[in-house]
């Protein structure tokens, strides 16, 4: 989540309005209560954490104009006073349809007479990179452009429209004249969002009326404009493939200007689908009775449309009889205006959480209501507690290893061979190699929890109980039939395995041990076979696979003796524990388990 | 000394010192009737008790080195030129040379230095001529100690039967002979202990045969232990079961749908991309629902996010990020209409993230969520506020937060008293009514990580702990008294 430094003092001065003067302590004690986590509070400087569903929290005088609300200072809605909806005149921004294909939004907008300062100009570049990568989905949904309108040389009307790869101008940050292919090749923003416009044979821009090149989205702006400390008129241009999504971040950016002191001026845009953004507020109702049965309060209307005006939103008053009881809880219906620049509020519920923000969560005392139900844990974790119980008390530490391991541990340093692609199950662009294949056996981690701890005394002995991944839907031994879905793709069974190092250790400690904890899941421990056979991890010679009498309920797979093979136990192959720096002797096993527990004869 | 507690081992040592006041180790284990383990165990006893005093003596032994050994007849070289030399009268250098090999140099320079031979030129030829007898010593340095040497068949012989300066004449020749010092531990009885009581009767004093000393330090017996994680995880089964909550359990690998879909979250969102999701690479395996309910759900994306609903996108398969997949498919599957519930899920959840101090990218969440007529967020604080209260954490408040697919939301915040601050733990709210379409009452649900609990119980301020298995953690670790 983004996270942004403000001024306490700053702060006080943008909330502050008329003769009330709001404290330091005020704005850091309801800070939270605006669902913003304080991560560091030091002097004047507060950083704070917020939500993606209010970039509007970017800047401080976006925050101030929520602290407002919420401490009384001032409430309802934050006018934008942009002007009439659509303004007299031509277009003052024409789309062409060369862009259609490529990139076909674009909307704006004109904010005059205001005084940037460098601090306001670093938030303003924050509120924007938070839009891009959120509500912009990193540029390629939406992309802004803020500009010095003076600076505009050829001026409006302005058009949208796509160049060739050669076209030519100096783009931001640098002094000389680069072509398109130059700009996605040679600079930063190029290299990082060229791939948006990538496949076409033209590039959206945004040309002047002289045909100067103002932007060229979503990659980079044009020098000429360049917003500084000091500027005093900002044309933003929005484009974009969603116009939803463009007029959102429109509003978000609108509004923030208008609190940062810029009064606003619509544009008239046409061409394509584009229109003038029309920066409505919308009405969205909600019934005070509902709000009243989801937060377990009594509000009454009026309660209920004064939270609501605590969070900058605006009931419309109802006249008469739609008022609803002053007095008692309310049943009525609210019909609340909500601005542009709160696309996260799209229906009755939203105003309700709104409600509960304007009450102050910290008002609202919890209840406990007795359980109507009994409560039971998942019958197919018992046996794991039987398991446990048995290992624990043949002195064995349980170890966690994760499900998603990787190739090293699970495979090369276990002596197995790699498995083809086909068979592994591994995670697409993992952020680290430690975890990048599911786990289809537990052993291998347990070796290797071993070689982390070769300065700890000895006899090691540890266990894990954990489910492991095999590809290709097969259906894991012992898995109920009644639950497995149809074909998934990757089956999900729960093993058990144990490893004992020290320098008596063995294969008949192995097997005993096994045949304990075996035994306390199923019913005949003396049930437990061990036959040769040959595994990777274990010695030649001394290793078994271990078979048990397959259980189904009714005892009649027990009276025809039908064996089934749950794992491997033996002594660990030396060459695995000297790979590993391992230097004493370890002995362990892995078997299934069964998912529930036998039925009782 | 009457009274003091003598184990038996200290009885006999100190009567076997009694007769034979200074002996070694070895010496003593043997006289008092001991192994060598128990005798090491009782001069420790006795030596912390101010009843033994140790010293220890070095020893230095020598014994016949690796050139020692080679040597003809156990003769050092000067002395088989000598020999040469008295025997055969004055010869050629170059005969001499031929007979000896290799150490007639090291001998020649010997025999020249000491004057014990010369050399002259005879018809251009140099000739050796040994000095006269009564110049040569009978015993050569270092002669005398070879024999002593040859006589114990090369050692090991003390270096104290020796002349000093006889041995350093050897011992400055490469590995002629070679030198060990050994250090013996001598155990004698203190003044102190000539009035214990070391008889071995029974029943005299308070002194009994077979006491033991009941304050000695032992060693730490081996103990097997679940994992803390796992104590804790089972100390929050229990807290849900007896609030009335029952167990639900699923599989971690999800298609898409459930694990984001149906909650919602838009296609293009960020947290589906592959920065944050793992996805797998295993063919899609159905979206495991019924066609009603994806009909409903491709409906709400289209109202809700103004953008077309993809199903093949929805088919990818997922390592879960969260157990709501779980909860919220026995909710919608739950055979015929779903009365009043309270369930809970516990399981291992992934996240594509770099793994720092308080990141896991897979890690253990819980869940809970109550179905019933009349649920109230209220209700749910007052839920929440019960479950840590139950779990040792008395203090609790809520703040509002953000999650895409429950409105209102909240965060728990919980007072930890070592850290001296608020703690952010589960994230809760109530369903959106699209997730939950269908079911008789709105959901409610709260959940997160239990490595956060357990690490506010046992004190750990790095996550990567509770996985790392580091065996001397998990044998020691310990509960904080306050949680």
């Amino acid at each position: 989540m983004p996270v942004v430094e403000l001024s306490y003092e700053r702060l006080a001065g943008l909330v502050s309005l008329g003769g009330t003067r709001v404290s330091r302590g005020e704005i850091s004690e309801r800070l939270p209560y605006l669902g913003l986590d304080i991560e560091s509070d030091d002097g004047d400087a507060v950083r704070i954490e917020y939500s993606p569903n209010r970039p509007d929290y970017a800047t401080d005088v976006g925050v101030s104009l929520a602290l407002q609300g919420l401490l009384g200072v001032s409430g309802g809605l934050v006018p934008l006073d942009a002007g009439p909806a659509a303004p007299p005149g031509p277009d003052r921004i024409v789309a062409r349809r060369a862009v259609a294909g490529v990139r076909p939004v674009i909307t704006g907008i004109m904010a005059r007479g205001g005084a940037l300062d460098d601090h306001m100009l670093r938030q303003l570049v924050t509120l924007q990179e938070d839009l891009h990568l959120g509500l912009g989905r990193g540029r390629r949904k939406v992309a802004i452009g803020l500009h010095d309108a003076s600076k505009i040389s050829g001026g409006f009307p302005l058009t949208y429209t796509a160049v060739p790869a050669g076209h030519r101008f100096v783009p931001l940050n640098e002094t000389e004249e680069m072509t398109v292919s130059q700009i996605i090749k040679g600079t930063k923003a190029g290299r990082a969002y060229g791939h948006l416009v990538a496949g076409h044979e033209r590039f959206p821009a945004i040309l002047d009326a002289g045909g100067n090149t103002v932007s060229l989205p979503p990659i980079i702006n044009s020098a000429m404009t360049a917003v500084t400390a000091g500027t005093t008129d900002i044309f933003v241009d929005v484009t974009g493939m969603s116009r939803h999504a463009a007029e959102d971040a429109l509003a978000i950016v609108a509004v923030t200007l208008r609190a940062a002191g810029f009064s606003l001026e619509r544009i008239g845009i046409g061409g394509g689908r584009n229109r003038t953004p029309p920066l409505e507020t919308r009405t969205v109702q909600v019934s005070v009775g509902r709000a009243n049965e989801m937060l377990g309060l009594g509000l009454s209307v009026s309660d209920a449309a004064s939270c609501l005006e605590r969070c900058r939103l605006q009931p419309v008053p109802q006249d008469g009889s739609g008022s609803g009881g002053q007095n008692g809880a309310g049943d009525g219906v609210i019909q609340c205006l909500v601005p542009p620049y709160r696309p996260d509020i799209a229906s009755e519920v939203d105003l309700i959480e709104e409600i509960a923000l304007g009450y102050g969560p910290w008002r609202i005392r919890p209840v406990l209501s007795p359980s109507k139900t009994f409560g039971a844990r998942d019958a197919a974790s018992v046996p794991h507690d039987a398991i446990d119980m048995a290992m624990v008390g043949m002195g064995y530490v349980e170890a966690l290893n994760p499900g998603l391991s990787n190739a090293r541990i699970l495979y090369e340093m276990a002596g197995r061979r790699t498995p083809p692609r086909s068979r592994m199950i591994s995670a697409v662009d993992s952020k680290s190699r430690e975890h990048s294949v599911l786990r289809d056996s537990i052993l291998p981690g347990l070796v290797e929890n071993l070689s982390r701890n070769i300065h700890e005394e000895y006899p090691q002995r540890l266990y894990e109980t954990g489910t492991v991944f095999l590809k290709g839907g097969l259906r894991a031994a012992g898995a109920s039939r009644r639950t497995a879905d149809a074909s998934p793709p990757v089956s999900e069974t729960t093993h058990v395995a144990a490893i004992t190092a020290h320098a008596d250790s063995g294969f008949s400690e192995a097997k005993s041990v096994l045949q304990t904890a075996l035994g306390a899941v199923i019913p005949g421990a003396s049930e437990v076979r061990t036959a040769p056979a040959a595994h990777h991890m274990f010695a030649d010679g001394r290793c078994a696979k271990v078979s048990i009498i397959a259980h189904d309920g009714t005892g009649r797979n027990r009276a025809r003796g039908r064996r089934r093979v749950v794992g491997y136990a033996g002594e660990i192959d030396p060459a695995i524990l000297s790979a590993y720096r391992i230097r004493v002797p370890a002995a362990g096993f892995e078997v299934s388990l069964p998912d529930a527990p036998p039925a009782a004869a | 000394m009457p009274g003091m507690v003598l184990h038996i081992i200290e009885k006999k040592i100190i009567s076997s010192l009694r007769s034979e006041p200074r002996q070694s180790l070895d010496m003593l284990a043997g006289s008092a009737g001991l192994s060598l383990d128990q005798a090491r165990r009782g001069v420790e006893w006795l030596r912390h008790k101010g009843l033994a005093e140790v010293s220890e003596s070095e020893e230095a032994a020598i014994s016949l080195g690796r050139n020692g050994m080679r040597l003809p007849h156990m003769a050092l070289p000067e002395r088989r030129l000598l020999d040469m030399l008295l025997k055969g009268g004055p010869q050629e250098i170059s005969d001499l040379r031929d007979g000896m090999g290799p150490p007639f140099g090291a001998a020649m320079g010997i025999v020249k230095r000491n004057g014990w031979a010369v050399t002259g030129s005879e018809k251009g030829r140099t000739v050796v001529s040994a000095a006269p007898p009564k110049d040569i010593p009978s015993m050569l340095p270092g002669e005398a100690t070879l024999r002593a040497l040859a006589g114990a068949k090369g050692g090991p012989i003390s270096a104290d039967s020796v002349d000093p300066s006889d041995l350093k004449s050897l011992l400055r020749r490469p590995e002629l002979v070679t030198k060990t010092v050994t250090k013996t531990k001598h155990v004698s009885l203190s003044e102190a202990a000539r009035s214990v009581d070391a008889s071995l009767d029974e029943g005299r004093g308070e002194a009994k045969a077979g006491a033991i000393d009941v304050g000695a330090g032992v060693t730490a017996a081996p103990r097997g232990r679940r994992h803390p994680l796992k104590e804790v995880i089972s100390e929050i089964r229990e807290v849900f079961v007896t609030m009335g909550f029952s167990e639900v359990s699923g599989r971690v690998v999800q298609p898409c749908f459930w694990n984001f879909d149906a909650l919602l979250t838009p296609q293009d969102h960020p947290s589906r991309e592959m920065q944050d999701t793992f996805y797998l690479d295993v063919a899609p395996g159905g979206l495991d629902s019924t066609p009603a309910h994806v009909r409903r759900i491709s409906k709400a994306h289209r109202d809700t996010w103004h953008q077309k609903w993809d199903v093949a996108e929805a088919g990818r398969m997922v390592l879960r990020t969260h157990t709501t997949c779980v909860t919220l498919r026995h909710l919608l599957q739950s055979p015929g209409a779903l009365g009043d519930a309270r369930i809970f899920s516990l399981g291992r959840v992934f996240r594509n993230e770099k793994t720092s101090y308080k990141h896991l990218a897979e890690f253990t969440q819980v869940e809970g969520v109550v179905h019933e007529a009349g649920s109230t967020i209220r209700g749910l604080m007052g839920i929440q506020a019960e479950f840590y209260r139950r779990l040792g954490l008395p203090k609790v408040k809520f703040w509002p937060t953000f999650f895409p697919y429950t409105e209102p939301s909240f965060q728990s915040m919980v007072y930890n008293e070592r850290l001296g601050k608020w703690v952010e733990l589960f994230g809760m709210g109530i369903f959106h009514p699209h997730v939950t379409r269908g079911l008789k009452h709105p959901v409610l649900a709260w959940g997160g990580g239990v490595e956060r609990i357990a690490m506010l119980k046992y004190g750990v301020d790095d996550v990567r702990e509770f996985y790392a298995n580091n065996l001397g953690w998990l044998r020691s670790a310990r509960r904080r008294g306050d949680a």
